[in-house]
């Protein structure tokens, strides 16, 4: 194991009574990262995080923490911490009785001392000797993730945080995560079914589809250069054509091209979606969408030319 | 609103009648002379309430108290675990829960026999014992304060696992598991989440089992015997033998207020009872 890897996954499978829930998965996530798991909902993204974790244990494979083989050992002898997707904060205990909770075996000023500081991370000094129920939402996942990284653990798994918030408060709060990763420089194992936001936190993106690791890779290396279909598809909207993929803003409308012609328009504020059908040639009749600036009207029925630069186009 | 007042009529009607009115009649008992045949008389009289002070009855008032919080506490140990097992057990829950309250469909009355046949001198436990020749002489099994609690642990602990099943189960999962990610051994996750989550439904159990057991009378006298008076024993005989129906009023009025302040001080702040 390299030391620049903190976290490695070796042919890691998981079998439920009735289905494989993860297959084959090898997986090296190096240190200080932020590194997210991205797929649909039952692609076994939580099943590897519980299996980190120690809530699972594989079928198959190991899993190695710091050069350390972790898997056979129980969730309280492993240096991750979770937070999960509900947050689990302890009800009867305040947001200091919660953030404390792992720190029994320091000693009590240490502890203290700690507690401050992560509380003052969080923003959340003031609402020290409050109860979980008297806190609002982000208050919360700020209190699930104070009580992890007081831990400083190698390695911080987070399952879906922001699906809890929010749309709004969501899109603030994947800054604030990101901020508080690079701050602490505690590894961040993300996982996630939301692209964006594997798109704009991630230093890597390993996505994964029915169990099995489709791609790994930069944010823009998983999405401009996807190695497999539903990676294409799954990452943003994909035209195909003739079996080669262009992303709807990579298409551009213009005097000359392949002709077209509009069949909807939608304005969406900042940009305009337009959806086409070739008319010519053998590509006849192939649905082709495009995001134009909104300024620019088109409408329905109206002849039009597409065409886009080569170096975008996607082939799987 | 008038619906509900239709519907709620019946019920506060048969509370008023069977509840209140008996109690009425225990209060003004208690405050009138004995009659020679049983019954009461008149003139008023306080004096059945300063008996009460006599060291005699303050011994069968430790006693009962004594025995109905050893066998509350001896449901408590035994029930935990039990309610545990039964919330974590999935589809089986049910069977499970049907089981705890099998002994219901049996009289509490005829189960209490079964215990006497089982554990007196010729009884099937001795007889076994001395077949085998383990013992000689049978062992004195029945008359003392531990048959009496195990009587009463036997009988009451549905009471007890019921309540602490309906708490465990509505226990969120996800709050063992962060305790076990935040370090915390299966022992220290019991006390510091299991535990505290729990107390709601530990205290119902407890007030469940504790109350009944200390105005029981029946478990103390088949199993108990004339060795081990409690204060339901104390009352039946103040309205059979003794035939002093005001002392035996006053008694109970007694054996109430005590459990009544227990409860209140068992009631945390802001927190309803049970």
């Amino acid at each position: 194991m390299p030391p620049e890897t903190v976290l490695q996954l070796r042919d890691v499978s998981k079998d439920f009574a009735t289905q494989r829930a993860v297959a084959d998965v090898s997986l090296d996530i190096p240190r200080g990262a932020f590194f997210s798991l991205l797929g649909p909902s039952g692609c076994g993204k939580t099943t590897i995080l519980r299996m980190i974790a120690g809530f699972e244990t594989p079928t198959s494979g190991e899993v190695w923490l710091n050069g350390q083989r972790i898997d056979p050992l129980p969730p309280y002898q492993r240096n991750v911490n979770t937070v999960f997707q509900s947050y689990a904060l302890f009800p009867h205990l305040t947001v200091q009785g919660n953030v404390e909770f792992g720190l029994r075996r320091n000693r009590v000023a240490e502890a203290e001392k700690r507690v401050r500081e992560v509380l003052q991370q969080v923003r959340l000094e003031a609402k020290a000797s409050r109860r979980p129920s008297e806190l609002s939402g982000g208050e919360r996942q700020r209190v699930a993730l104070a009580r992890a990284i007081v831990l400083q653990p190698d390695v911080l798994l987070l399952d879906e945080p922001l699906s809890a918030l929010d749309p709004q408060l969501r899109k603030q709060v994947r800054g604030e995560l990101r901020d508080l990763q690079r701050r602490v420089g505690v590894t961040f194992l993300f996982v996630t079914h939301d692209q964006e936001e594997a798109l704009s936190m991630s230093d890597q993106i390993a996505v994964m589809n029915a169990g099995a690791l489709e791609q790994v890779g930069t944010p823009r290396e998983v999405y401009a250069r996807p190695r497999t279909r539903f990676v294409a598809d799954f990452l943003g909207a994909m035209n195909w054509i003739d079996g080669i993929g262009v992303r709807p803003e990579a298409v551009s409308i213009c005097p000359q091209g392949r002709k077209a012609v509009v069949t909807g328009v939608t304005y969406l504020g900042s940009f305009c979606h337009v959806a086409m059908t070739l008319v010519n040639g053998e590509d006849g009749g192939e649905t082709i969408h495009a995001q134009v600036a909104s300024g620019d009207a088109f409408t329905a029925g109206q002849a039009v030319c597409v065409t886009w630069n080569r170096e975008d186009e996607v082939r799987v | 609103m008038r619906l509900r007042n239709a519907f709620l009529a019946p019920t506060a009607i048969l509370m008023a009648v069977t509840m209140l009115a008996p109690l009425a009649i225990i209060v003004v008992y208690s405050l009138l002379t004995r009659g020679a045949y049983g019954g009461v008389e008149l003139p008023w009289t306080l004096e059945n309430f300063t008996r009460l002070w006599d060291p005699v009855y303050g011994v069968i008032f430790v006693r009962s108290f004594w025995i109905a919080a050893v066998s509350t506490a001896l449901c408590l140990i035994l029930g935990f675990p039990l309610a545990m097992f039964i919330a974590r057990s999935g589809p089986r829950k049910n069977l499970y829960l049907s089981l705890v309250i099998l002994p219901f469909w049996t009289s509490f009355l005829i189960r209490t026999y079964a215990w006497m046949f089982l554990l007196r001198d010729t009884g099937i436990v001795n007889s076994a014992l001395q077949g085998l020749g383990i013992i000689r002489e049978p062992l004195a099994l029945l008359y003392n304060d531990g048959v009496v609690i195990l009587g009463l642990v036997y009988g009451f602990l549905p009471f007890m696992v019921l309540p602490l099943y309906a708490t465990l189960e509505r226990l969120d999962p996800s709050l063992l598991e962060a305790a076990a990610d935040l370090g915390a051994r299966p022992r220290d996750t019991l006390v510091r989440v299991t535990l505290p989550l729990c107390a709601p439904g530990i205290r119902a159990g407890a007030i469940l089992v504790f109350v009944p057991c200390l105005g029981t009378y029946l478990t103390s006298d088949l199993l108990g015997g004339s060795k081990t008076v409690l204060i339901g024993n104390l009352v039946q005989n103040q309205f059979t033998a003794s035939r002093d129906w005001p002392f035996g009023a006053a008694l109970s009025l007694a054996l109430m207020a005590i459990a009544m302040i227990l409860l209140f001080a068992a009631r945390r702040r802001g927190e309803e009872l049970l």
